[in-house]
Parts: C-alpha cells; sequence; structure tokens
C-alpha cells in the first residue's frame, strides 16, 4: 500500500480534455495501490457469502472501463470506494449464493467453514492468534456501517487519515472520531463476551460526529 | 467532539479519542499529559489501553488475511480497439455465408440454367447436376438473390455497401472498386449467440443475442 500517491496519477496520456485511453501502466499502479483498501471497503459492505475475489475483479473491470473517464486523479479513492461499495450492493440484491471462502466470515455471528490455507497443520499459539483476530473481526462486522468502514480502512496498513477522509468523503477530524467511537464499541463487545469488567468509570457520551 | 463535563473531567469521547491516538502513535506531548491527568484519576483507563491497542493489532491482522486475495486481482486488459483486419476478417466470416448460401442455393435449389428456365427433372431425388462452370459468379449471386425473394430467405438487400478499395483502370476509363454488399438473409437457427467479450484467458465468450430487432432502419432496398 502506497501513502500519498494521488499526485503521480496521469491516466490519460495527457489533459487536453481529448478522450485518449488510460496509459496502462498508470492505471496499473494506481491499482495495486488502491486493491487492498477497496477489498476492505468491499468486506465493509458486501454480503457474508459473497466472494471478494469476485467483487474486487468487477471493481478491477469498471476501472479498466471507464479510465478514459478519470479526469480527476485526486478524486479516484472516492471514486473507487463508490464502485466497490455498487458492486457490493449489487451483490446483495442479485442474492447469489456464490461458494464460500475460507475467509469470509458470516455477518450473523457463526462460524464459516474455514480451510486451511496449507497443508502443514498451524501452530497451537498461532492458531488461536488467527481464532482471536477472527473473532475480532466478527464483531467490527457488526458494527454500525457508518463506524465499521472507517475502523477496517485503519486497519488497512498505511492509510493514514487523510487517505481515510479522502475515500470516505469526510473531514478528518470526523474520521478519528468515529474511529475512536467504534475502538470503544469494539473493545466494549469483546469486554462483554469474555466477560471482562471494563476498566472505565462512566462518563457522558459525545454528540454524534 | 465534546471536551469536557462541568467539572473538567474529559467526557467519553475525548478519552476515547486520546486513546486512539496513542494507539495510532500520533498522540502528541499535550495529549499524554491529558491522558496521564485522566489515568490518575481513573487507573481503569490503563487497562482500557491495553486492551484497545490489543483489538486493533488483531482488527489490522483480520484485515489483512481477509484482503490479502486483493494482492492477487489484476486489472484485465483493456478491450482493443477493431482494426481494419479485424473487420475484414468479420466480413470474411459472414461472406462466407454468403457464398455458402448461394452455392447452396444453387446446388440445391431448382434447376437453373443460364437463360434462368427450369429445367424438366426426372430426378426421383429431385438433385440435377447443374454445370457450375457455365455460370459466373455475378449471375449465381443474382440468381440466388431471386430465388431467396421467392422463398423468404432474402428479404431485402441494403443499400449502402462498403467499399473497401477502388482502383483506377489501367485503360483509364473507369475503377476497379471491391465493396461488400449487405444482403439481408433470414434463417432459422438452433441457437442465437454472440461472443461480446473474453475471458481472462482472452476466449471469447458466448451470450445470448438479445431478441428483438437490432438496428433502427429497414432495409431501404427490397429485392
Amino acid at each position: 500500500m502506497a501513502s500519498g500517491s494521488e499526485e503521480r496519477i496521469p491516466f490519460r496520456g495527457d489533459r487536453s480534455g481529448s478522450e485518449k485511453p488510460a496509459d496502462p501502466l498508470a492505471l496499473r499502479a494506481a491499482w495495486e495501490e488502491n486493491r487492498r483498501w477497496v477489498a476492505a471497503v468491499l468486506l465493509a459492505h458486501k454480503p457474508a457469502w459473497a466472494d471478494l475475489e469476485d467483487l474486487l475483479q468487477e471493481v478491477a473491470a469498471t476501472l479498466v472501463a471507464s479510465s478514459a473517464e478519470l479526469r480527476d486523479p485526486a478524486s479516484l479513492r472516492s471514486w473507487l470506494r463508490t464502485v466497490a461499495i455498487n458492486a457490493a450492493r449489487l451483490a446483495g440484491r442479485k442474492g447469489r449464493l456464490r461458494n464460500h471462502r475460507s475467509l469470509d466470515l458470516a455477518a450473523d455471528g457463526s462460524q464459516a467453514v474455514r480451510e486451511p490455507t496449507d497443508t502443514l497443520p498451524a501452530a497451537p499459539a498461532a492458531l488461536a492468534v488467527a481464532e482471536e483476530a477472527s473473532r475480532i473481526g466478527d464483531m467490527a462486522m457488526a458494527l454500525p456501517e457508518g463506524y465499521r468502514e472507517p475502523l477496517l480502512l485503519k486497519a488497512v496498513q498505511g492509510l493514514s487519515y487523510r487517505q481515510i477522509g479522502q475515500i470516505l468523503g469526510l473531514p478528518e477530524t470526523t474520521v478519528e472520531t468515529r474511529i475512536a467511537r467504534a475502538r470503544r464499541m469494539l473493545r466494549e463487545q469483546a469486554q462483554a463476551a469474555t466477560g471482562e469488567p471494563s476498566g472505565r468509570i462512566s462518563h457522558g457520551e459525545g454528540s454524534n460526529a | 467532539m465534546s471536551t469536557h463535563d462541568t467539572q473538567g473531567i474529559p467526557t467519553g469521547d475525548e478519552r476515547e479519542l486520546l486513546m486512539s491516538r496513542v494507539i495510532d502513535g500520533r498522540a502528541t506531548a499535550n495529549d499524554w499529559l491529558h491522558l496521564e491527568a485522566i489515568g490518575a484519576r481513573e487507573p481503569g483507563l490503563w487497562r482500557d489501553l491495553a486492551l484497545a491497542q490489543r483489538d486493533q493489532r488483531q482488527l489490522e491482522a483480520f484485515v489483512a488475511r481477509s484482503t490479502e486475495i486483493a494482492d492477487a486481482v489484476e486489472l484485465p486488459e483493456a478491450p482493443r480497439p477493431l482494426s481494419l483486419q479485424d473487420r475484414v476478417r468479420a466480413f470474411a466470416v459472414w461472406g462466407g455465408w454468403a457464398v455458402a448460401a448461394v452455392v447452396a442455393l444453387a446446388v440445391l435449389g431448382p434447376n437453373i440454367t443460364p437463360g434462368g428456365n427450369q429445367q424438366s427433372s426426372g430426378n426421383t431425388a429431385g438433385i440435377v447436376p447443374v454445370d457450375l462452370s457455365n455460370f459466373r459468379g455475378e449471375e449465381l449471386l443474382s440468381k440466388a438473390l431471386e430465388r431467396g425473394r421467392e422463398d423468404g430467405t432474402v428479404p431485402g438487400e441494403l443499400a449502402d455497401g462498403y467499399l473497401i478499395r477502388a482502383n483506377a483502370l489501367s485503360t483509364g476509363q473507369g475503377y476497379e472498386v471491391m465493396y461488400v454488399r449487405p444482403i439481408v438473409v433470414k434463417r432459422r437457427v438452433n441457437n442465437l449467440l454472440h461472443f461480446p467479450s473474453v475471458d481472462e484467458a482472452g476466449n471469447p465468450l458466448p451470450q445470448p443475442v438479445p431478441l428483438g430487432p437490432a438496428f433502427t432502419s429497414v432495409p431501404r432496398r427490397a429485392l
């Protein structure tokens, strides 16, 4: 994941306004820089059963098909997010039942069948870490959408608050507030699930961002 | 974001915001001072901070694992505009249909003579040998079109052809032109597919052709 790269994505051959096709190399570089967080957006919006790889391919195909129309590289992130959300929602509307992949998690909290990533048995400690990560992931997926998406985006390595704000079309301060609240919700859910007491003395709640 | 309550105690949002900044490694010195002040009154803060940091690391692991498939998803090839060669090849495909229809009509149709008279046939199989060498291609085509008009398999012909090449004749008078002559034919088929796209390997993907009129205009020249 690269950061701050929007200034160097000349999709079009020039900026004269002609409908020249995008520079394939620049387009590919842009896709490689952004596809991880696009996957995170899809993860936040797709139905649990929808195949993430299929949806990513749909977004990639849309990017190629529409590349000549992308005049403003700075708007690429918000454009990609819109395409990703549309793809995820369309999948939901179509109600297509796809094969579950090992990493797809059921949104209702039930345990999805997870296939091993390789044929070697995982070490117990590594397995426990992976299971705990999946448990937190399940909880994050159950958060309200307005908190779930920024929280997942912040968990993508390399994304800054400014970049998340560009993707979501929100001020950086709003992104920061939502992520802070999402973390509190996640922590409280995790504590409730394990019966751990909260270390916090009750304070008043802030207003919605 | 609210800041403090009436007793100077940070509200829930500010407490969480300060913790969030620590988790992301962007807490300022002032943020730390603030946080220590809260921690002095509320020791549970440090436990919450530790748990929140643990949750964040686990969430990062979850997201990394869930989205790693993205690294294997490459951009598809952009659709290549049709070259002249592609267009000529496409014409050749349909030209093949036209030639095949002409030959079939010439061989299997009614007995045709150069003069256009039908021979009386005593052949029980209904097939009479026809010496095609006596026919020029244009005559055969003309006969095929005439026959097609009669049986409804050639409802018309577009008035405008597609010029491929034009050369002046060596005699200095006139031109030799090569053009596509669009003949409208009607056939009954079992399947109707077209190939508007290709898969990852470049193989054509068949899709049903939408039913109904494909053009808004009708043939302008009936036979």
